[in-house]
This record gives structure tokens, C-alpha cells and sequence, in this order.
């Protein structure tokens, strides 16, 4: 929750007076009832967050890890669920494995999308600044041909098959990275670099000291090198760290956090005393919000079961779809929410008629 | 409200926020609603607002650490350039004019209201012109397999129809120049230069002005949550700010701005998500500053789209057609945006 010393005192942030705490000033200004409703028996009420939109790329993203944390760190006294509205594959197989295998489907394709995006960037060190590489041309394999393995495809393979997939495209240096060959890696660095190389041995006979001095820190060498042998095998070294990591980085993504991410979606959580599923559908065509039951599999909602969570809960929902669905989205929920806040309003609600 | 578009998009219009507008007004006076809770509040999110240098930019300015900057900057520059490339996943965010130069530039309103001080962008934009536009989309090879809409919305989408969009509706890189009308800043000058797909990624902000010395600056690196004062003598002998010593950037999260006294660290902060969620779901009203109501978001919005409207309706060809507006095809993104800021003339 938040600091409710940050937010009083920073409602004189605007004002250019000093604050007692740093945080983002989140609730300075107060607007309508809220000082009205201190005291207010729903102050205590626990929260149910729900998301919408949850395999959507920006969820995938960014948003659903940080729900994670959020909820952890909200220590019980808010449940998180997450409410997809992909139409089905197929809407005729409903049983709960059924969702689950396109839940995993979907935060594989995600996750793809986002391997692809981050596989060629320059690797970073522990602080974030970028660290000096070679490039490895995975950006330009993935261009040569933009679309990637979509294990969402109608009749598409599963998403290890897809993931397999991805890999081999990135080519056989990426491979081998995974696979932690470093002598293939440096039987591939070496050629890239020759001119480099051949450079940096002519500085290095000319004057040793100078040019262990100034390498040193770029390829973290050690400074007592007395043979350009050595800054050769520094340097490749580095290079092969670099690209490992970045193939590591991607295996981690396309597999440690995929289950992170299924694992907690297929979840049940306790709302109202009562275990139910974090995962939910709406259907937009026909407005219907469906839950899974262990016993009687897919049910929709029932209206009086959603008064019942609004008068035991303050509902907050928070929306990551395409504009199209906010209409719907605010009539279903506004009979129960205290508020609905909608992510990227500004280029997404233009809508192209 | 309907506009018709010449150039690129050919016959297609574009819907501006009405539907949501309306259905935010029927949510906010659903008869449904159930007894004894309070009035529905519909807000809108921007992720910008819960990044470092937002806050940063309130505590320098609460401080007045720089205020011999803020107060009147020559100008301020502000470039993002992100690596990510567009194409996957994305996209139809990112429909319409102005694509995702739009979307960016919206953001980048977020710590230029911190820096000037209004309480929200739309006042700071009613005090603001934009002087010119450039802008440029994807130089996307056409014709490729493999590409899928969401599936969501309008469907499956050709192969060919998905390449047309991402290439003529897609505008990826922008340059744009906006001028302050109004007090405090007052023919103050904003430089913002926006792409994806760009290497290496630079998101940063300069505040420029004078202490007594001669030029100083003020400059917030985003990514790498740094900021820094630079006074006359690192901006003569750097020659330019990007070339600055790397020792001059100081770790702000220690607040070690050289010069200055204050040094007291900041309490390190949460995930952007973990912080939004709390403020949403904390028993007090959001502060529209950060989570803006639906209605602010929708000015912001259509005052970038019509200056981009109008700027598309000047240039009918479009960019990629017209012969004064091609960009060479092996151009990368970098160079594209250089393309552009050397066509804007700065």
C-alpha cells in the first residue's frame, strides 16, 4: 500500500515545499469524496485487483510480474486476478487443462516477441550501462524473415516446439551459446576481430604498459598482462561471456519465467472465503465473465456473486487492452468498481473507422 | 469527430476518443451500481509517471537546486530512442496517425510538466505550439510470411495488408519542435527526437541555461537513472553535451549532484507496476497528475494527432513516395532520425 506520509506530505509537492520522503507523490491532491470518507468502514476492506487483458503484450510485459510483487508485498490484503479476453482457439474445449495449455501458448509467443526484441542489444553490466560487443547478427537473421514461431496459430505446433524454433533461427552461434560451447564461440569471435586484433598487437609491441593500461578496464584484464597472448585471450574471453550471457538471459526468459508466470496464473485464490481461480475470461461479444470451477468447469459469473465481491472488496480494475474493449469493459465493471484505470489511452484510443 | 485523411492511408478515417468518452460518462451513472460505494472513478495510466526521472525532476525542482536553470531554460531537449523494434506484438497499439511517434511523444509530456511545474499536461499544453514535425515509418521489406494480428479485433490480417499498415500507418521516428507561449517559460523551445529499433538506446533529457559563469545544464539520463549538472567549462571543452567525461554522471539515487550540498539518498523504489497499483489501490484518490482522467489523456491525444493530421495533410505523398522525403532503404534507425533532424534544421 502506500505511504500515507508520502501522500500527505506531498500534497504540498506542488507547492515547492520540502517533503519528508521520496517516493512518487501518488495522492497529494484530493478529489471528490475522499477526505469525506476517512473513517469509512471500505477503507479496511481488502482489495481485489483485477486485471484485464492479462496475456496481452504489455501485461506479459511488464505488468503481471509486478502484480506478483505487488500482491506479495500487500501481504493478504490484496488478491490479484487476471481476466484474459482473447477470443478461444477453439471455444468448444473448455476444460480447465484446455486453458491452461493457452495460457502457456500465449505467454510463449509473449515471451518469443520479447527474446527477439532484446537478443541483439549490446549486453549490459550489473549497473545497466552498456558493455562493449561485437555484433552477432541475430537482428539481422530475425529481420530476414520478421515473423516469428506463433505457437497461438491455429494448429500450430506447442510452445517448446515454437521455442525450438526461435533458437534455431537465431542460428547455430546462439546455439552454441545456450549450450555453453565456448570453444566454438571463440573459434567464431576470433575472425570478427582480427583486424582489432592485428591492431592492438602492433600498439602492444610498440608500448606494452600503455596499452595494457588502456585495455584494461575496457575488457577487464588483469594489469600485470605481459604478453599480447594474453589480452587476446582476455578479450575473446569477454566476447564469449557476452554472448552466453545474452543466450542465458533469453533461456531464462523462455523458460524460468514462462513457468513463473503459468504457475501463478493457474493459481486458485481465496476471495470472499471462497477458493477460486485468479483466471477468468470475458467473452466481449456477449459480455459474459466466466470462472472455472473444479466441479463444474467453465461458469459464467453470476451477477449477485460480483455484488457480493463489491460489497466485501473494493474492487480496482485495471485494463491492458486494445481500445475496442474499453466500452464493454467499463459496462461490466462499473456496477462494482471503485475505479477502472486504462493503460495506454493515448495512441490506443485513436480508432480507425 | 471524423477527419479525412489524404497520403498514405488513402480513404481510411480516424475515430477519435468518442466511444470511450461516452462510455465513460454512461459507467460513471450506471443505475446498476450497487448501494453504498463510491463514485465510480475512471483514470487513465501513464507508465512515465512511475519512472525515476519523473520524481527526480519534482524533488530537484521542490529543492530549487537548479532553479537558475528551471526557472527560464534556453531550451530543453529531450531524446528517447528505444531499441525495442516495433513489429512485434505491438502494432496495433500503435494504429493511426502518428503511430508510435504519438505514443511517445505523449509520454515524454509527463517530465517536461515536471520540469515546467504545471499540475497537469493539458495546461502545459494550452501554454505550448508545435513550431514543426518530421516524421518518417518503417522501410519494412513487404511480402513476408509469418506475420499475425492479434487475435483480437478485425481478425486475421493478410500477410501483405499487415506489411501495407506497419509501413504507411506506422510512423516509427519523429522529430518534433514545440515552443512554450505562455508563462513561465515563454518562448522557451522543446527539441524531442523519437525512435525505435534504435542502437545504442538513449533516453535523455537537457535542460539548458545559464549560471553566472556562462551556459550550464541540467540533464537527466532515464535509462541509466543519472542526472548531472554541467556548467560552462565541461560544455566548452566536451563540445558537446554527449560527449561529456563519463565521471561527470553521478548516481543520483545518492543525489551527489557536484555542486551541491544535497546528499541525502533516495528510498529505493519499487517496480513501476508495483507503484502504480498501490497508489490505485490505495483508499485515496489517485492524483490526477499522475493517473490523468480519461478526458486529459483524450486532449493530449488529439492535440498530437491533429499537428500530426494537419503535417500528413501538408505532405499528401507521405514520406516514403514523396521524392523529397525518402530516406535511403539501408538506412538503421539512427540514421533515419538524423535524416530528420537534419531536415528540421537544427
Amino acid at each position: 500500500m502506500v505511504n500515507s506520509k508520502c501522500s500527505r506530505s506531498a500534497a504540498r509537492l506542488y507547492f515547492d515545499i520540502p517533503c519528508e520522503n521520496d517516493r512518487l507523490p501518488t495522492t497529494e491532491i484530493r478529489v471528490g469524496p475522499s477526505e469525506e470518507m476517512r473513517g469509512n468502514p471500505r477503507a479496511q476492506m481488502p482489495v481485489l485487483l483485477v486485471i484485464i487483458g492479462g496475456l496481452g503484450d504489455w501485461c506479459v510485459r511488464r505488468v503481471l510480474k509486478h502484480a506478483m510483487e505487488f500482491e506479495k508485498e500487500s501481504e493478504g490484503k490484496a488478491t490479484v486476478v487476471v481476466v484474459d479476453i482473447h477470443p478461444r482457439v477453439d471455444p468448444e474445449q473448455d476444460a480447465f487443462n484446455q486453458w491452461v495449455d493457452e495460457i502457456d501458448r500465449w505467454i510463449a509467443r509473449r515471451l518469443i516477441e520479447q527474446s527477439a526484441e532484446d537478443v541483439d542489444l549490446p549486453p549490459r553490466d550489473a549497473s545497466g550501462r552498456t558493455m562493449k560487443g561485437i555484433a552477432w547478427g541475430f537482428t539481422e537473421r530475425l529481420a530476414d524473415d520478421p515473423g516469428l514461431p506463433d505457437p497461438t496459430k491455429i494448429g500450430a505446433p506447442g510452445p517448446e516446439r515454437a521455442i525450438g524454433e526461435f533458437k534455431e533461427r537465431l542460428g547455430d552461434d546462439f546455439i552454441a551459446a545456450s549450450n555453453e560451447d565456448r570453444s566454438k564461440l571463440q573459434k567464431v569471435v576470433e575472425p570478427k576481430i582480427s583486424g582489432y586484433l592485428a591492431d592492438t598487437e602492433k600498439q602492444f609491441s610498440d608500448d606494452p604498459q600503455a596499452t595494457v593500461d588502456e585495455l584494461a578496464s575496457r575488457w577487464k584484464l588483469a594489469r600485470n598482462i605481459e604478453s599480447f597472448a594474453e589480452i587476446k585471450d582476455g578479450v575473446v574471453k569477454f566476447l564469449v561471456d557476452q554472448v552466453v550471457k545474452v543466450a542465458h538471459d533469453a533461456q531464462k526468459r523462455l523458460y524460468n519465467e514462462r513457468e513463473a508466470l503459468k504457475e501463478w496464473l493457474q493459481q486458485t485464490v481465496s476471495i470472499s472465503g471462497r477458493e477460486a481461480h485468479r483466471y477468468w475470461r470475458f467473452d466481449l461479444a456477449s459480455t459474459i465473465l466466466y470462472q472455472y470451477s473444479s466441479n463444474d468447469g467453465k461458469v459464467a459469473v453470476p451477477e449477485g456473486m460480483l455484488r457480493q465481491l463489491a460489497r466485501e472488496h473494493r474492487i480496482i480494475v485495471y485494463a491492458a487492452t486494445p481500445p475496442e474493449a474499453y466500452p464493454g469493459i467499463l459496462n461490466q465493471w462499473s456496477a462494482y468498481a471503485e475505479r477502472i484505470a486504462l493503460e495506454k489511452p493515448v495512441a490506443g484510443l485513436l480508432e480507425p473507422v | 469527430m471524423s477527419y479525412k485523411l489524404t497520403g498514405p492511408t488513402g480513404a481510411a478515417g480516424i475515430r477519435t476518443t468518442q466511444r470511450v468518452r461516452e462510455a465513460v460518462e454512461k459507467a460513471c451513472n450506471n443505475p446498476k451500481r450497487v448501494p453504498g460505494l463510491p463514485p465510480l472513478q475512471v483514470v487513465t495510466v501513464d507508465h512515465y509517471n512511475t519512472k525515476w526521472a519523473v520524481p527526480l525532476i519534482e524533488w530537484v525542482r521542490r529543492r530549487r537546486i537548479a532553479d537558475h536553470i528551471i526557472s527560464r531554460p534556453r531550451r530543453v531537449c529531450i531524446q528517447v530512442l528505444e531499441a525495442g523494434m516495433l513489429p512485434r506484438g505491438r502494432f496495433l497499439f500503435y494504429n493511426g496517425v502518428g503511430g508510435a511517434v504519438a505514443d511517445m511523444v505523449a509520454h515524454l509530456m509527463q517530465p517536461l510538466r515536471a520540469l515546467a511545474g504545471y499540475a497537469t499536461v493539458k495546461e502545459m499544453l494550452a501554454a505550448m505550439r508545435v513550431v514543426q514535425i518530421k516524421r518518417a515509418r518503417y522501410n519494412l521489406k513487404e511480402g513476408k510470411d509469418g506475420f499475425v494480428s492479434e487475435a483480437f479485433g478485425a481478425g486475421t490480417i493478410e500477410q501483405d495488408e499487415l506489411a501495407s499498415k506497419l509501413t504507411k500507418d506506422t510512423e516509427t521516428f519523429g522529430v518534433m519542435e514545440l515552443e512554450f507561449i505562455g508563462s513561465p517559460w515563454n518562448g522557451t523551445h522543446v527539441y524531442i527526437r523519437t525512435g525505435k529499433g534504435i542502437l545504442p538506446q538513449s533516453k535523455t533529457i537537457i535542460v539548458e541555461g545559464f549560471d553566472d559563469d556562462g551556459p550550464a545544464a541540467l540533464i537527466f539520463d532515464i535509462d541509466n537513472k543519472c542526472a548531472w549538472l554541467a556548467n560552462h567549462k565541461e560544455l566548452s571543452t566536451s563540445g558537446s553535451l554527449d560527449r561529456l567525461p563519463a565521471h561527470r554522471w553521478m548516481r543520483t539515487q545518492e543525489f551527489h549532484i557536484p555542486g551541491l550540498t544535497a546528499t541525502r539518498p533516495l528510498q529505493p523504489r519499487p517496480s513501476e507496476y508495483v507503484e502504480a497499483f498501490s497508489a490505485l489501490c490505495d483508499w485515496e484518490s489517485p492524483d490526477p497528475r499522475f493517473f490523468p482522467p480519461v478526458d486529459e489523456a483524450a486532449y493530449v491525444c488529439d492535440f498530437f494527432y491533429q499537428q500530426l493530421l494537419r503535417d500528413r495533410t501538408a505532405y499528401p505523398q507521405g514520406l516514403q513516395e514523396s521524392d523529397n522525403n525518402v530516406y535511403p532503404s539501408n538506412y538503421s534507425g539512427g540514421q533515419v532520425l538524423s535524416w530528420l533532424t537534419d531536415k528540421a534544421g537544427w
